[in-house]
């Protein structure tokens, strides 16, 4: 287990509550439209990579390579949370983001397998 | 209090400048001048981000066309008069509302029958309001058009029908429609009330067919319903191979001068015009019309044999103007061009110059483009007639070079490119760089408003083998119409890539003021932000826009129009943003502004439009300052 994976997950878990309310709420001004259901399953998409990342025994390159698309979903995710207009979801995903960054730049040592 | 400063206190109180009021906002464009102007002042740059929701209300009259019923089109400036507030809705039912909460005092439903007999959509533009001065049961009335062509005149007070209106309140005018009545008319906008006349204006099926039911303006006495007179815009003897140059939008008057000023479409078909080769004087023009007679005093051609349904598209805006030391009675015509034309509106005469330029030949079979077109170029027009909008790098990029290439596959030598089999780009679209909203002015400064938008369009005449081959024969598929009758039907569609992006270089959309006194552009922003699957742009690429500003006393303007589905309050002096509120749907509709039991209220309708985007709503919602 990859404790410092954490975090991520929690941030993740909080982008797809945002991105939902998104989704369906007449107050967004995106409920209903093509961008904010991409938002939703980038939210879902880092969250359930983090999920895979802490609790898996991925290591060396299939974990790098688990860990970029984390990444690259988490700053996608940002980046339509901006032009979404969902500030909450964008700032949330860079914090996923910065997150992932950390729990993959910690020394080796603090990972352990469950 | 002692007695003897009652008299200094009443004299204190009446030295006080009394707070200016909007006490009527009775027609669609505020008045009958359509200057949108409203005369309260509690409305400042400083204050206005205090704005509160007063109340708001759905109407239950949407349809999203995924259902039984067409797509709802709703663009209902409200009509305050009477103490009450008036709506019609795309259901082409009247709410009668209480101004100060929304709560509902009455309602009449004209069962109108809700198919799309020839717009595409469900569509209304509000109600009109008139009264006769003396009291009792219909002195004061409200009337609605219907998409069949009834015109329902009901009282104000009860919404109950006026029985000597017509039959028994309803008018059929479809029973004028007699010549080349190959579609029923549609009264989508209300008439203009001109003291005890209706002005009534309709509209029809564009783009479908060559010959069509001839435009006209018809005289309806405000009591009786009875046919006062009609003015024909097609000459007699051209009835025959063409139609329509009708009138589908608002219109103003000036009672002093007798006058009400007509903006007259284009002729049909709209991109081919091989069969109406002769002159067609009145046609896509502004034309002055004497109230009692129905003569035309005057008229302004603003484009010549029209090939690209630049139709004259909202109510001139009459205002005197202080030029060269005169005072001039002004008349400020807003076009699909970007053109404005600014006549002197007793005469007609053009305060500043029309130049006839010369424009490109047609290779169409059968047509004869106009060798010259007018041109107004100052006022600076909104939209630039020489050049359209550059290839947008982002877009070209991301289309691997689509724009660049569709840039040099299809015609364009300026804004009267005749359309062409080859393709040809249309900039401004046939939506126009401005449409119904016009423009507003401050009468008492001259400074005029207005809202444009800057839209790309490719037009191409398919020939008519090919094209029944394409369509089935059969017409209004997105894209493609058949102008039947015609040797070409068309496609039209948005220079857009495959991806859906805009090819050309943003804005979208902007806001501007002029100095009518001088013709100087005072300024020039990007308005509102553009959307598409959800994601907004920025904030420089600025919103394609339909509906019109208002202009208020204290130094603000209120306008909803951008594609964001936000209604705005904007700095007059500036053009900057100063308040926004997101509604459910774009605010296509020109917004109302009145003074209700000593409050001000700014009143929006957001109903949607499918050429913005497709986004509907029956919302409708006031505005006021927040309790101190």
């Amino acid at each position: 287990m990859r404790r410092s994976h954490f975090p991520v997950i929690a941030l993740g878990a909080i982008g797809i509550v945002l991105a939902a309310y998104a989704c369906i709420s007449s107050d967004s001004g995106v409920a209903g439209t093509l961008g904010a259901l991409l938002a939703l399953l980038g939210a879902a998409a880092v969250t359930a990579g983090s999920v895979i990342a802490a609790f898996t025994l991925f290591e060396g390159g299939l974990f790098g390579l688990l860990a970029f698309l984390i990444g690259l979903a988490a700053v996608l995710t940002a980046l339509a949370g901006f032009f979404l207009m969902q500030y909450g979801l964008a700032a949330v995903m860079a914090l996923a983001f910065v997150g992932l960054l950390v729990a993959v730049l910690r020394p080796a040592r603090h990972r352990r397998p469950i | 209090m002692p007695y003897a400063f009652r008299p200094l206190i009443a004299a204190l109180c009446l030295a006080t400048p009394a707070a200016a009021e909007q006490l009527r906002w009775d027609t669609f464009n505020g008045d009958l001048a359509a200057t949108k102007f409203a005369d309260v002042d509690s409305f400042t740059p400083e204050n206005v981000s205090e704005l509160e929701r007063a109340w708001e209300v759905h109407t239950g009259d949407v349809s999203d066309g995924s259902g039984d019923l067409p797509e709802t089109v709703w663009s209902a400036t409200p009509i305050y008069a009477n103490q009450t507030l008036y709506l019609g809705t795309p259901f082409y039912r009247i709410l009668a509302l209480d101004p100060a909460t929304g709560a509902e005092r009455w309602s009449y439903d004209s069962q109108s029958t809700l198919e799309a007999l020839t717009q595409p959509a469900l569509k209304n533009r509000g109600v009109a309001y008139w009264e006769s001065g003396q009291t009792g049961p219909c002195e004061k009335r409200v009337y609605i058009g219907t998409m069949d062509a009834e015109l329902h005149a009901v009282d104000a007070d009860t919404g109950e029908l006026c029985a000597d209106f017509a039959q028994g309140g309803v008018l059929n005018v479809n029973q004028w429609n007699t010549v080349n009545d190959i579609f029923p008319f549609s009264l989508l906008q209300p008439p203009t009330v001109v003291g005890d006349t209706l002005m009534l204006g309709w509209a029809g099926n564009d783009w479908a067919y060559s010959v069509a039911p001839p435009g006209n303006l018809m005289a309806i006495d405000a009591r009786t319903g009875a046919l006062k007179w009609d003015l024909s815009f097609i000459p007699d003897v051209l009835i025959p191979v063409t139609g329509t140059a009708n009138i589908w939008t608002s219109m103003s008057a000036d009672p002093e001068l007798g006058l009400v000023y007509v903006p007259v479409s284009s002729p049909s078909p709209n991109y081919w015009g091989g069969n109406r080769t002769d002159p067609i004087p009145l046609a896509t023009s502004v034309t002055a019309v004497d109230v009692e007679t129905g003569e035309v005093r005057w008229s302004q051609q603003i484009v010549r044999h029209d090939i690209w349904d630049y139709d004259t598209p909202s109510a001139a805006t009459l205002v005197d103007i202080e030029r060269d030391g005169q005072t001039i009675p002004a008349l400020v015509q807003t076009t699909k061009m970007g053109f404005i034309f600014v006549l002197n509106r007793e005469t007609g005469e053009p305060i500043f110059p029309i130049e006839d330029r010369a424009v490109p030949a047609s290779d169409a079979e059968g047509e004869v483009a106009s060798p010259t077109q007018p041109f107004v170029l100052t006022p600076p027009p909104t939209n630039d007639p020489f050049e359209m909008p550059a290839v947008w790098w982002l877009a070209d990029a991301v289309s691997f070079g689509q724009c660049s290439r569709e840039r040099e596959q299809y015609r364009y030598e300026g804004i009267y490119t005749p359309p062409s089999v080859q393709g040809t780009f249309m900039y401004p679209g046939t939506a126009g760089a401005n449409n119904w909203g016009g423009a507003s002015v401050d009468p008492r400064t001259g400074i005029l408003y207005i809202n444009s938008m800057r839209i790309v369009q490719i037009i191409r005449l398919i020939p008519r083998a090919e094209y029944d081959q394409i369509n089935g024969g059969s017409g209004n598929e997105a894209g493609f119409y058949p102008q039947e009758g015609a040797p070409y039907g068309i496609e039209l569609t948005n220079w857009w890539t495959d991806l859906g992006l805009p090819c050309w270089k943003p804005p979208y959309g902007t806001f501007s003021a002029y100095d009518l006194s001088t013709g100087e552009r005072l300024y020039e922003v990007p308005f509102g932000l553009s959307q598409q699957w959800g994601f907004y742009g920025l904030s420089d690429w600025g919103s394609p826009t339909l509906g019109g500003p208002v202009v208020t006393a204290g130094g603000v303007v209120f306008i909803g129009a951008s594609m964001d589905a936000r209604v705005r309050a904007l700095d007059a002096a500036t053009g900057a943003e100063l308040w926004s509120d997101l509604v459910e749907a774009p605010s296509v509709a020109i917004p109302a502004v009145y003074t209700h039991e000593g409050v001000d209220y700014v009143v929006f309708v957001a109903g949607g439009n499918s050429i913005l985007k497709a986004q509907v709503s029956d919302q409708v919602v006031a505005y006021r300052l927040g309790q101190p």
